[in-house]
């Protein structure tokens, strides 16, 4: 089990939403003292939809970019370096091609541990376009995912909430949920649905909460709750309870209900104020 | 004309040809080598080629050079390596001119090779900071020099790695003319990294020793900025050198033993009712694992010994071991059975280290006491957070042997190994009964076999 988080990876775009996402990093570099990355991929797409870049076709000389998206970069990087106050720092890169796949590339060679990133409130299509959703970096990168919006900055990770999908322990949620709470002396919430058969007992929720006991020994609570969509069901109950994060899979149990959310994959990240940590594998 | 001295040490496959080498200049009168007692026969071919040897009282480079010193009978000598073969043909010539020219009275003969690893990274960085005057010295520790006999005569030899830099440094503080010359390509050894840790240690006391006797006014603030630069030096390579140390950690009871040592000790001396009923009693770890101890109470170290000698092993616990040692792991036990018994076992299989509970033995005797480690205990910084808890004495261990939790096999059985198997790089669960281990692990091993471990190693 991984005992710190070490290299975080914040993808730059020069919007709005970079400012939610390095904030959010720099909360954790100071708690955790571990470094932002902070990145640029330089890509000119042919089409918004497409991702098929524009120098396979015609002459692009993106020599400007680079060195305008390094400048940018470096301002940021002096703006944002006296935020932290722990034994971390910022490195800045800029690269250019695929943007998902260099990202991908950069945190399997730089050995990221989470990769943080912003989102705008009105999402829907920037998602489309954009070609790094959070559930295609959760699932190219194989990294925990964490998405912020602005209006859910908060300063510490105090109640987290943690879903149950299916009968299994999601051993690698609990783990992340152990490392952020012993830092910020956290409660981990575990949250099931009631089955439809109306069960007495879930047997996998009482079983994560021992194997949460077994590991740590921060606070954590087990709640069924009644509804019919994990996804807003979770979302619901973080609100009422004010909670600081709320740690998913890439699975579409979490996806928001409605046809076309399933079909687009939104994950209950875009519909969140809270930020949400999004795993790939259980 | 010159003196030529080659303080030698078992050099019976060079010593000939480096003293052929030196009689064959012209400028050479006399070629003294200063054996230090070797075992091989140095002096009778140091004798054949022409050379004369004297015999150093005391071993070490820096009593015989002063030897050499003491029995030259020129005022210009050089001193030469015995161990290089074959040396540029103008190595004598240059290293005598500055001084036969009257341009020196101190010569460094430097050569073309590798970076040496302790001049780079010891020397150079501290006489740039205590002598910025000697920091464009290429090779500051090269042990060809040339020189005044009058002036080696008031130089305190050093007699370790530390004698080369000390010469130089005390050339210089005599404000004697130094000059380095290259004298071309040296096919040179490099030193095996066993040798680099006593090399760099003794280097670096003889500058510092030298810095301290002359100290001005600047040595403060010297010393401050090198405690500065070890401190984080030494942090960034723990930080960075943890990477590639790995650890495998394995429980005892049920896991290495087919069995568990307190129920063999409970049916041996009949106390197994007894021995139930605290278990269903008694719930807090440590206040059981005292209780239990009391039933020892009076046993004899052979008595405890011979029980655990009849509890079999995993019949593949040593070629494993042996195969992760091989791969570089460290391999240790953490049980919370005894010391005692886990150093038998550690003994047994070629581990490195066990952490266990002290059974308090004196004059042969199990007290009945049982102290609980500290390393079991939580620290601030515990990870787990548990008060009393294998991963705590997990994490003194990579502490200790400076390995990071990722590189770290941790295989166990039962409930008690839930949090340690959890915090693993890779957890294992043996054989487990225990339904929670086996979701918490990385992998379940079914059989009695350690063989599994092999394949993630």
């Amino acid at each position: 089990m991984q005992n710190n988080l070490y290299n975080i990876l914040v993808p730059i775009d020069f919007t709005q939403k970079d400012r939610w996402a390095i904030t959010k990093a720099i909360e954790l570099a100071n708690a955790l003292h571990c470094n932002i990355h902070l990145v640029h991929v330089v890509s000119k797409n042919v089409f918004p939809l497409l991702t098929v870049e524009a120098s396979h076709f015609y002459p692009y000389n993106y020599t400007a970019d680079l060195k305008y998206a390094q400048d940018r970069l470096h301002e940021m990087k002096n703006q944002y370096k006296q935020h932290l106050c722990g034994k971390g720092q910022i490195e800045i890169s800029v690269l250019h091609g695929n943007e998902q796949e260099e990202l991908t590339k950069y945190t399997r060679l730089y050995q990221m541990d989470m990769v943080i990133k912003g989102l705008s409130k009105f999402n829907l299509l920037h998602r489309i376009i954009s070609t790094v959703s959070i559930s295609n970096l959760a699932k190219k990168t194989s990294m925990p995912v964490l998405a912020v919006r602005a209006s859910g900055l908060v300063s510490h990770f105090k109640k987290i909430v943690l879903p149950l999908h299916d009968d299994n322990i999601p051993m690698h949620r609990i783990k992340l949920a152990a490392l952020l709470g012993r830092y910020f002396k956290s409660t981990i919430f575990v949250v099931s649905l009631r089955k439809e058969n109306n069960e007495p007992g879930i047997p996998v929720l009482s079983q994560t909460l021992e194997v949460i006991q077994s590991l740590t020994t921060i606070p954590v609570q087990s709640i069924i709750l009644e509804g019919k969509n994990l996804a807003t069901t979770t979302l619901n109950f973080s609100k009422k309870i004010n909670a600081d994060l709320i740690m998913i899979n890439n699975k579409h149990d979490y996806y928001l209900p409605g046809i076309w959310n399933r079909i687009t994959k939104r994950l209950l990240s875009y519909n969140s104020k809270i930020p949400v940590i999004t795993l790939e594998n259980e | 004309m010159l003196t030529i001295i080659i303080p030698a040490l078992n050099e019976a496959n060079t010593i000939a040809n480096v003293v052929s080498f030196c009689r064959r200049n012209k400028l050479v009168s006399e070629v003294l080598v200063i054996d230090d007692r070797s075992d091989d026969n140095t002096v009778e071919l140091a004798e054949t080629a022409g050379a004369k040897v004297i015999i150093s009282a005391v071993r070490g480079k820096g009593i015989s050079m002063k030897d050499g010193i003491d029995n030259a009978s020129n005022e210009i000598v050089i001193f030469l390596d015995a161990d290089i073969d074959p040396y540029p043909d103008e190595t004598i010539s240059k290293l005598a001119e500055p001084l036969l020219l009257n341009e020196a009275d101190f010569v460094k003969g430097t050569f073309a090779r590798n970076a040496g690893r302790v001049t780079e990274l010891v020397a150079k960085p501290l006489l740039n900071i205590f002598y910025p005057g000697l920091a464009d010295f290429s090779q500051p520790l090269s042990g060809m020099i040339a020189g005044r006999k009058s002036l080696f005569k008031r130089i305190k030899f050093f007699n370790d790695y530390g004698v080369d830099i000390g010469i130089l440094l005390d050339m210089y503080l005599m404000k004697a003319r130094i000059k380095e010359v290259n004298i071309g390509y040296i096919e040179n050894k490099s030193k095996p990294w066993q040798a680099l840790g006593k090399m760099s240690r003794e280097v670096s006391r003889a500058i510092i020793a030298k810095a301290q006797q002359n100290a001005g006014d600047e040595i403060e603030e010297a010393v401050e900025s090198i405690e500065e630069i070890n401190r984080q030096m030494h942090n960034s390579l723990k930080e960075n050198l943890g990477v590639h140390h790995k650890m495998a950690i394995f429980d005892m009871d049920d896991t290495i033993l087919k069995g568990r040592f307190i129920n063999a000790c409970a049916k041996t001396f009949g106390f197994e009712a007894k021995l139930a009923d605290l278990r269903h009693e008694e719930h807090d770890p440590i206040i059981l694992s005292k209780r239990i101890a009391l039933l020892l109470k009076g046993r004899t170290i052979d008595e405890l010994l011979d029980v655990v000698h009849n509890i079999q092993m995993v019949d593949d616990i040593k070629p494993v071991v042996a195969d992760l040692k091989q791969k570089g792991y460290i391999i240790g036990i953490i049980s919370t059975s005894y010391t005692l018994i886990t150093n038998y076992v550690v003994k047994n299989i070629g581990a490195d280290f066990s952490y266990a509970v002290q059974l308090e033995i004196i004059e042969g005797k199990a007290t009945g006491e049982a102290n609980m480690a500290s390393y079991f205990f939580a620290s601030p910084e515990s990870i787990c957070g548990h008060a009393f808890c294998k991963t705590n004495a997990m994490q003194y261990a990579c502490e200790k042997y400076n390995v990071q939790f990722k590189n770290c096999i941790v295989v166990g059985d039962s409930k008690d190994d839930r949090c340690i198997v959890g915090h693993a790089g890779k957890g294992f669960a043996f054989c487990t009964k225990d339904e929670l281990l086996g979701k918490i692990a990385s992998n379940e091993i079914k059989e009695s076999s350690f063989r599994a471990l092999l394949e993630y190693a």
